[in-house]
């Protein structure tokens, strides 16, 4: 039975392994080319691939956590689940607490997107200065969606208020007029993949100690699926 | 209202308290197979006993914890809509209160079990939401 609107995140495993690999090769695969010339943004998108999660399925007795399109699988016991949670809806939950891991590779991605900004220039390659400056603003505020609780997500607005204003103001002043439209663009680029993380809601499984995401579009319905399956386990 | 039988009780409270299962095991001179088995049954009469009680009250559960026994819920209390908190306490079965004050023996067993750190109805609540 599957879980409908529901894809698990890759939040541990090979899967996390795959995606913190792939997303930060993608930032250095410029600097990779120059060394091996080979297309390594290609393979890269195609690992990033592989780490997303597809679908959910109760499988017997276990639950299947699906990634890349059914290359890989997690199976968790249905009767060895310590907890079950809609973290997105508790007051303190964040996912920062049960995902350190997954976290810190948004913030790596904006600490080392900042390095090459302000120190490498890009490789003096201005397509490549202005898409670090986009990315360092989404990860970021990727990171910190994922970082503030329900109770304080407040900040975030205001994040997303100053960090637009940046990234009007600092192309306009290096590159003048021309720069504003793209500018536009990817500020709101940028916030609709930000909210449309936010509005989504995500079911916690922690399974003998060990932390599992699901983000569902329709998560009472997943609860409610993944309780029948638990009673009938 | 549900209780766990008395042997699988005391296996689950050792548990909930942070003995391993290993230690548990040499304590109740039982195997370390059986303590595993009478655990693995502890979650789902636990998960069964809350899944039931919010199907009853139809309250929408955010959190349920079969390993230190509580549920976050959200129900109607009256005409408005707040949270609900329910515990399995040992050979009581279990009790739930609405809002966030709480009973002097909830807060203790909060912290025998490792919920909470300290006996406040504050620290209990962060702990139950986060």
């Amino acid at each position: 039975m599957r879980l409908s609107r529901t894809a698990p995140l890759p939040v541990r495993g090979i899967p996390l392994v795959l995606f913190a690999v792939s997303l930060s090769g993608i930032t250095v695969a410029t600097y990779l080319d120059r060394i091996i010339p080979i297309p390594w943004e290609t393979a890269f998108v195609l690992l990033l691939i592989l780490s997303q999660g597809s679908a959910v399925e109760v499988r017997g007795d276990n639950i299947v956590l699906i990634y890349g399109f059914g290359i890989l699988k997690q199976r968790l016991p249905l009767d060895s689940i310590n907890e079950l949670s809609l973290l997105s809806r508790l007051e303190y939950g964040t996912i920062l607490r049960h995902f350190k891991a997954y976290a810190l590779t948004w913030l790596a991605i904006v600490l080392w997107l900042l390095f090459d900004f302000l120190a490498l220039k890009a490789a003096g390659n201005p397509i490549r200065l202005y898409m670090d400056l986009f990315i360092i603003m989404t990860s970021l505020l990727f990171f910190l969606s994922l970082s503030v609780s329900r109770k304080h997500r407040e900040i975030l607005k205001w994040v997303v208020i100053a960090s637009s204003i940046f990234m009007f103001t600092y192309p306009y002043q290096e590159w003048g007029l021309r720069a504003l439209f793209p500018a536009f663009i990817f500020v709101l680029l940028a916030t609709l993949i930000v909210r449309a993380f936010q509005n989504s809601d995500f079911i916690l499984l922690i399974v003998r100690g060990n932390s599992y995401l699901l983000s569902s579009e329709k998560p009472e319905e997943g609860l409610k699926r993944i309780q029948e399956a638990i009673r009938h386990a | 209202m549900l209780k766990l039988p008395e042997g699988m009780e005391r296996v689950w409270l050792m548990k909930a308290k942070g003995m391993r299962e290993v230690e548990i095991a040499e304590a109740l001179g039982v195997s370390r197979q059986a303590v595993n088995k009478a655990l693995k049954d502890a979650r789902v009469k636990l998960f069964e006993a809350f899944f039931g009680l919010s199907e009853v009250f139809s309250w929408e559960i955010i959190r349920v914890n079969a390993e230190k026994g509580f549920m976050v819920a959200r129900g109607k209390c009256g005409d408005r809509n707040t949270r609900v908190y329910a515990f399995y306490l040992p050979g009581k079965g279990v009790k739930a209160f609405f809002g966030e004050e709480f009973p002097e023996y909830i807060l203790k067993h909060a912290v025998e079990v490792g919920i909470a750190d300290e006996k406040s109805a504050e620290k209990l609540v962060k702990a139950l939401e986060s």
